[in-house]
C-alpha cells in the first residue's frame, strides 16, 4: 500500500513538474506602466518570438478595435492601422511598416502582436510615447508638447522662413513637387498661428498639418520658387529655410518694406550671407547637357571586373564633350570625375542650364549573353491614375490652370516626349548600321529622364554581357566612332528643328 | 480503515492528475492547432504546408526574359508552363508564382576563364521577402537586397525583373490588377539605378 501511495504521489510530482515546465516556455507577460498604476498585458511564445494580445494592450491605452476574418483596424487619436491578413507589413497612412513577426490571430477575435509593434507602429496612432523601461515593462507616457512659431525674414536676394520651437526634436526635410516639408518627431506640436508670407511669389502660405508625423509644416511653392537651403540653430532651437528665387527674377530690395535684418545668431557659423555664386544673375544660354551614367561607389553593370559601366561612360562622354565643343556647341557634362550623383542631381543639370538636349550615356547588361547592340531609350510615363501629381486638392492642386508654364519636378519630360522620339529615333538608327543589327527604341520609367525639360534620351552604347560588344567597346578607335555617330546625330536633330 | 482512507486520497489524486493532464493536452493541441493555421499563413512555401492546404494541381504560365530580346513591348518575355499547388488562396498562388521564376533563373556561361560569370535574372541568393494582395488589386512584392545586387546592370536586366514579375502575376492571378515593388519592406525611388519604381506596374 505504501509503495502505491509513493507512486501515485511521485506521478503527482511529475506532472505538476510539468506543468510548471509548460508554463514556464509560455512567453512573460508585459506591463504597461501608466502613471502609478501598472496594467498586465497577456503574452505568448512562438517559434522563440514574443507576441502579445493586442486587446489587453487597447484597454490600457483606449483604442478601440474592429476585426473581419482577414483584417483587424485599430483606431487611434492620430490614425488607423490596418492589418492585412496578420501579414508583418503594415499600412499606416501612406507609410508601410515592416514587424519582426506577423500578426497572430490565435482564435478568433484574438489578436497577438509582436514586441515592436509596441515601439514601430503605435506611436503613428497614438498621441503617447511607450518607452521600454526593462525587459517586459514599457512606460506610457504623453509625449511632450513644442511650441513652433513661423516667422519670415526678408532679404534682398531670399527669403528666410525660421521654425522657433521650444524643444530640440527631431526635424527632416525634404522637398516635394509644391512644397517643400518639415516634419516633427518626438514631441507633440503646437503650432502658434502661421503669418501670410511677405512674398507670395516666393512661396504661397505655411500650413500646418497636425496629423502628419508629430506635426508637419508643408511651404507651398510660389510662382518664382527655384531652390532652398536649410540649416539649424540652437538657444532656442530654430530650423531656417533659406528660399531663392528663380534666376534673373530676384525683386530689387527698395521694393519690399518688409525687409528685416537677421538677429545675430551667437556661434552659430551659418550665417546667410548672400554669395556671388547664388544661381541666376546673368541669363543662361542653352546648352547639350552630357550625363555620364553612373560613377563613385555605383559601378553600373559590373560583370567583368575590368570593365566597369561607370568607367566606360565617362569615356564616351568626354570624347562626345570633345567633338561637339569642336563643332561650336555648349555643353555641360553632369559629372567629370568617379563619383556618384542621384538622378535628381544629373537631371537638375539639366534643366538648370536650360538643355536644348539632353543625353544620358550609358552601356547596357541583359541577364543573357544574347543580347547585344546599342539601345536607345526615352521616358514612358507610368499611367496617369499613378502619378503622384494627382494632388489632393488642398494642396493647391487647383491652381494649376492659373500658372501653365508651372511643371511639376517628375513630370517635366511629358511635355517634350515628341522631341525625344525623334532624336532617339534618329539615333537608333544610325547606332544599328554601327552594330550591325535592328533594335527599336524603348520606353521605360527612367527617373533621370522624368524632370527633364529638353528632348532627352538615355542610350546604352552596346551590351557588357555580350562577348563581341565588350570587345568592340575596348578599342578606342571604335569609342570615337561611337562619340562620332551620337554628335551627328544630336547636330542633324538640332537643325532639322 | 485506514486502507480505505488511502484509496479515497489516491483515488483523488489520479482525478486531480487526470483533469490538469487533460486541461494541459487540450491547451497544448489548441496552440499547435493555431501556430499551424499561423504557419499556413506565413511566407512559408514549403512543400508539406503547400499540400496539406492544396486541392489539387494549378497549371501556370511563366513569363521569363527571352534571350536577345531588348524591346520591352510584347515579344520581351517568352512563356513557360509550370505546375503550382492551388490552394484556392491567391496570395499563395502569386507567391509560388514569384517561387518559381526565381527558381526558374539557372543562368548561362558566359566570358571565358577567370572572367567566366553566369548570368542570370534572379541571383540564386536572393528571396522574396513578403508578398500581400491589397483590397485593391495592388500586389505588393517585396525582395530582398540580393535581388537587387544581382542585377548586375543595365535597363534590360531591370526590366526582365520588374516585367516578368508583373506579366506572370498579372495573366495568372485575376485578383493582381497592378505590382508594386519593395526592396527590403521599403519603398525604393529606381529598382538598380535606371528603372523608376515609385508608382505600381499594370
Ligand atoms: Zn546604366
Amino acid at each position: 500500500m505504501f509503495r502505491l501511495r509513493r507512486k501515485i504521489l511521485l506521478n503527482f510530482w511529475l506532472i505538476l513538474l510539468f506543468a510548471a515546465l509548460t508554463h514556464s516556455l509560455m512567453a512573460q507577460d508585459l506591463t504597461l506602466r501608466v502613471g502609478q498604476e501598472s496594467h498586465r498585458v497577456e503574452g505568448a511564445t512562438r517559434d522563440g518570438k514574443s507576441y502579445f494580445r493586442l486587446r489587453d494592450i487597447a484597454a490600457v491605452l483606449e483604442l478601440s478595435t474592429n476585426e473581419t476574418s482577414s483584417r483587424i483596424d485599430v483606431f487611434g487619436p492620430r490614425g488607423t492601422l490596418s492589418l492585412l491578413d496578420g501579414r508583418p507589413l503594415v499600412h499606416l497612412g501612406d507609410q508601410y511598416i515592416l514587424l519582426t513577426g506577423p500578426v497572430w490571430r490565435r482564435s478568433k477575435g484574438n489578436w497577438y502582436v509582436p514586441a515592436d509593434f509596441l515601439e514601430k507602429v503605435l506611436p503613428g496612432i497614438l498621441n503617447l510615447r511607450l518607452t521600454k523601461e526593462s525587459d517586459g515593462t514599457y512606460r506610457v507616457q504623453g509625449v511632450g508638447r513644442n511650441r513652433v512659431r513661423v516667422e519670415f525674414l526678408n532679404y534682398r536676394d531670399h527669403l528666410s522662413v525660421v521654425f522657433r520651437s521650444s524643444r530640440a526634436g527631431v526635424t527632416t526635410v525634404q522637398e516635394f513637387r509644391d512644397y517643400v516639408e518639415v516634419r516633427y518627431g518626438e514631441y507633440l506640436v503646437n503650432a502658434d498661428s502661421i503669418a501670410d508670407s511677405p512674398d507670395q511669389d516666393l512661396i504661397g502660405s505655411v500650413k500646418f498639418v497636425p496629423e502628419e508625423a508629430f506635426g508637419t509644416f508643408r511651404v507651398e511653392k510660389g510662382d518664382r520658387f527655384y531652390s532652398f537651403r536649410e540649416s539649424r540653430l540652437s538657444d532656442p532651437p530654430r530650423l531656417v529655410l533659406d528660399i531663392f528665387p528663380r534666376p534673373g527674377t530676384a525683386r530689387s530690395a527698395a521694393g519690399s518694406a518688409a525687409t528685416v535684418d537677421l538677429p545675430a545668431a551667437a556661434g552659430s557659423g551659418t550665417s546667410r550671407e548672400p554669395t556671388d555664386e547664388d544661381p541666376g544673375q546673368q541669363p543662361r544660354i542653352p546648352v547639350i547637357v552630357v550625363d555620364p551614367g553612373h560613377g563613385g561607389e555605383d559601378y553600373g553593370v559590373d560583370v567583368y571586373q575590368d570593365v566597369l559601366e561607370k568607367g566606360l561612360a565617362l569615356v564616351l562622354a568626354r570624347k562626345i564633350e570633345q567633338r561637339l565643343v569642336a563643332s561650336g556647341e555648349g555643353v555641360r557634362l553632369t559629372r567629370f570625375r568617379d563619383v556618384d550623383l542621384n538622378a535628381e542631381q544629373r537631371s537638375a543639370v539639366g534643366n538648370f542650364h536650360r538643355a536644348k538636349v539632353f543625353v544620358s550615356v550609358h552601356v547596357g547588361g541583359a541577364p543573357l549573353p544574347q543580347t547585344s547592340g546599342a539601345v536607345v531609350y526615352i521616358y514612358d510615363p507610368p499611367p496617369a491614375e499613378f502619378r503622384v501629381a494627382q494632388t489632393k486638392p488642398e494642396d493647391g492642386g487647383g491652381e494649376e490652370n492659373d500658372h501653365p508654364e508651372l511643371v511639376r519636378w517628375n513630370e517635366g519630360q511629358i511635355g517634350y516626349l515628341n522631341g525625344s522620339r525623334r532624336l532617339a529615333n534618329l539615333m537608333q538608327t544610325e547606332l544599328n548600321k554601327l552594330f550591325g543589327i535592328q533594335n527599336k527604341v524603348v520606353e521605360a520609367r527612367l527617373a533621370v529622364l522624368a524632370p527633364v525639360m529638353a528632348p532627352a534620351v538615355l542610350v546604352e552604347a552596346g551590351f557588357l554581357t555580350n562577348p563581341e560588344d565588350l570587345e568592340m567597346l575596348g578599342n578606342d578607335q571604335f569609342q570615337e566612332t561611337l562619340a562620332y555617330t551620337i554628335v551627328q546625330v544630336i547636330r542633324k536633330f538640332l537643325e532639322s528643328r | 480503515m485506514r486502507e480505505g482512507k488511502w484509496i479515497v486520497v489516491a483515488l483523488a489524486l489520479v482525478v486531480v492528475a487526470i483533469g490538469v493532464s487533460y486541461y494541459l493536452f487540450v491547451s497544448e493541441r489548441d496552440r499547435q492547432l493555431a501556430i499551424r493555421e499561423e504557419v499556413a499563413q506565413e511566407l512559408d512555401l514549403e512543400p508539406e504546408v503547400l499540400e496539406d492546404r492544396s486541392t489539387g494541381e494549378l497549371k501556370v504560365t511563366l513569363y521569363v526574359y527571352r534571350p536577345g530580346a531588348t524591346d520591352s513591348g510584347k515579344n520581351f518575355l517568352r512563356k513557360e508552363e509550370r505546375t503550382v499547388f492551388e490552394t484556392g488562396d491567391p496570395i499563395l498562388t502569386a507567391r509560388q508564382i514569384v517561387q518559381e521564376l526565381l527558381a526558374e533563373s539557372k543562368g548561362v556561361e558566359s566570358g571565358s576563364g577567370a572572367q567566366r560569370v553566369r548570368l542570370r535574372t534572379f541571383s540564386p541568393k536572393g528571396h522574396l521577402r513578403q508578398l500581400y494582395l491589397l483590397d485593391d488589386g495592388t500586389a505588393v512584392v517585396d525582395l530582398s537586397q540580393e535581388i537587387v545586387q544581382g542585377i548586375l546592370g543595365g535597363v534590360t536586366w531591370e526590366l526582365a525583373v520588374i516585367e516578368s514579375i508583373t506579366r506572370s502575376l498579372r495573366e495568372n492571378v485575376p485578383q493582381v490588377k497592378r505590382v508594386f515593388f519593395l526592396v527590403e519592406g521599403k519603398q525604393r525611388r529606381t529598382l538598380a539605378g535606371h528603372v523608376s519604381i515609385e508608382e505600381p506596374f499594370m
